[in-house]
């Protein structure tokens, strides 16, 4: 009888030890409760996510027509793709040429000529371009 | 004419005496607030009538007794003392409850589990008063609001304490109207009790078919001594939740959590014999198992201001009362008090967050403290 009954029989240890798990089992519980709406989502579009995951990106539509020119090439094509994105849909080659000076970026002729070769920017007619995404 | 005397001396009215008639007297009262108060009608009124058979006074040693070997409720009385009652009936509770609102606003669970701290206080106030370990530990176990769980336990750890720990367990689960709403109002102000919380987002049913399982398995692991409750309550939730086995969904929540609530009912009823009962040990349990729904009660409210400290979505604190399991008559009470103060406050399905986790929290307790009390 007293508190020397609770300590004799462990009390404060077993009060403490039997909260904790409750707690701890029902926060665990929480947690994983918190997330499964999230997992199932993600379960459901597995496919999607996967192929995202997994995806090779390319820096730019058309990359693999010319991913055996040069380095310089593949980067020249990249920067002038990044500088089409500023611009219009339909676009003059010269304010291509423009923007990239502006920007400080070379973009050469040869490397244009390939893009137009391969039909990665294809011509519109009235010196206007688009890029073939 | 000495048969008729003999004979006469055999029947009730030569042996009652003051203890049968007060307990014949309990009995009736507990079958008058079942029929005309609603009080848990279905758990008060088998319960009272069991107290009625068990306090019937007769000669000993014809089979007739519930403590008698070989009488007929005493093999009714073997699911009690074996613990198979229970498991059934939280295959029924698993069938019947939908664990939706738990599952869109997780974070409630956690007021289940702050109010079974009225488990274990209770559990240190009775070793205090000089009950041993497990005694202690069945009374405790009232402060979790769990008809089933006390029962389970108190098989397991004390079966002599079984008639008092379970009527007091089914009656302060009874009382819960009357019980909780004091301590609600005192712990909150009117602004708390104002609180409109957010709705819940919709569950999709994938959720609620990997519910039981992860719950199922997390639990056990973690509590492995609560296994026959908590399997049985998740097996009865994925009946219901599976779609493709509502025919023992549908008899888990009804025949059977039927029928073995009438004979748990009675058989726990007639345990309750005076001369068992009645004795200065299971006025202490009626006590204690007050304090436990108390301290219980307070916890869960409690916790709940404290979880809005934290949280941007406010909570209204009345739902922590729910946190105890008396499923679903706390949640009711929570939403009953909330609509005393704003009639527009729909609280009742957050409460039905807490009021399951509460279950779920007071058979881990009941799990853990049988862990300990087993030598």
């Amino acid at each position: 009888m007293g508190f020397s009954a609770i300590s004799n029989a462990n009390g404060w240890e077993i009060t403490i030890v039997g909260m904790g798990t409750v707690f701890f089992a029902l926060f665990l519980l929480f947690l994983i409760l918190s997330n499964l709406h999230k997992v199932i989502v993600v379960w459901e579009n597995k496919n999607n996510f996967l192929s995202r995951l997994f995806k090779k990106t390319e820096p730019f539509p058309g990359y693999k027509l010319i991913k055996n020119e040069p380095y310089i090439i593949l980067q020249q094509a990249h920067h002038a793709y990044l500088l089409y994105k500023l611009l219009n849909h339909e676009f003059y080659l010269t304010d291509l040429y423009d923007l990239a000076k502006k920007r400080g970026v070379e973009i050469s002729d040869k490397c244009i000529k390939i893009l137009l070769d391969k039909k990665i920017i294809i011509p519109l007619g009235r010196q206007k371009y688009m890029w073939n995404e | 004419m000495e048969h008729i005397l003999g004979y006469f001396a055999t029947t009730g009215f030569a042996l009652i005496n003051l203890k049968f008639s007060l307990m014949i007297i309990v009995g009736l009262i507990l079958i008058y607030l079942g029929i005309a108060k609603h009080y848990e009608p279905l758990l008060l009124v088998p319960i009272g009538f069991g107290i009625l058979v068990g306090n019937v006074p007769h000669i000993t040693g014809v089979n007739i007794s519930i403590y008698e070997p070989g009488s007929v409720l005493n093999y009714l009385y073997f699911g009690v003392i074996k613990g198979i009652y229970p498991p059934l009936i939280f295959l029924g509770i698993g069938a019947m409850t939908d664990f939706s609102t738990m599952l869109a606003r997780p974070l409630l669970m956690l007021l289940g589990a702050a109010a079974q701290m009225g488990i274990f206080l209770t559990f240190i106030g009775a070793l205090y008063i000089g009950f041993a370990p497990p005694e202690a530990a069945s009374i405790g176990i009232i402060g979790g609001a769990d008809g089933p769980t006390s029962i389970f336990l108190t098989a397991k750890l004390a079966p002599h304490l079984l008639g008092p720990i379970s009527i007091a367990a089914y009656s302060y689960m009874a009382l819960v109207p009357v019980i909780q709403p004091p301590i609600m109002k005192l712990l909150t102000t009117k602004k708390e009790r104002l609180i409109r919380m957010e709705e819940p987002r919709e569950v999709s049913k994938k959720e609620k078919i990997i519910f039981p399982i992860v719950g199922f398995l997390l639990t056990t692991f973690i509590a492995p001594a609560s296994l026959p409750l908590f399997s049985m309550l998740f097996l009865g939730n994925l009946l219901k939740e599976a779609g493709v086995t509502e025919r023992l969904a549908q008899t888990a929540r009804t025949a059977l959590i039927d029928t073995v609530t009438i004979l748990l009912g009675l058989t726990v009823g007639a345990s309750t014999q005076a001369d068992v009962f009645l004795t200065p040990k299971s006025l202490y349990i009626f006590m204690l198992g007050a304090f436990a729904f108390g301290v219980a009660t307070a916890s869960g409210v409690i916790f709940a201001k404290f979880l809005n400290l934290f949280v941007k979505h406010k909570i209204n604190p009345l739902i922590g009362a729910a946190g105890v399991s008396a499923v679903p008559d706390s949640a009711r009470v929570v939403q009953m008090v909330a609509h005393e103060y704003d009639k527009n406050n729909f609280v009742l399905m957050h409460a039905m967050a807490p009021n399951v986790a509460g279950v779920i929290g007071s058979a881990i307790a009941a799990g853990v403290l049988w862990h300990f009390m087993v030598p």
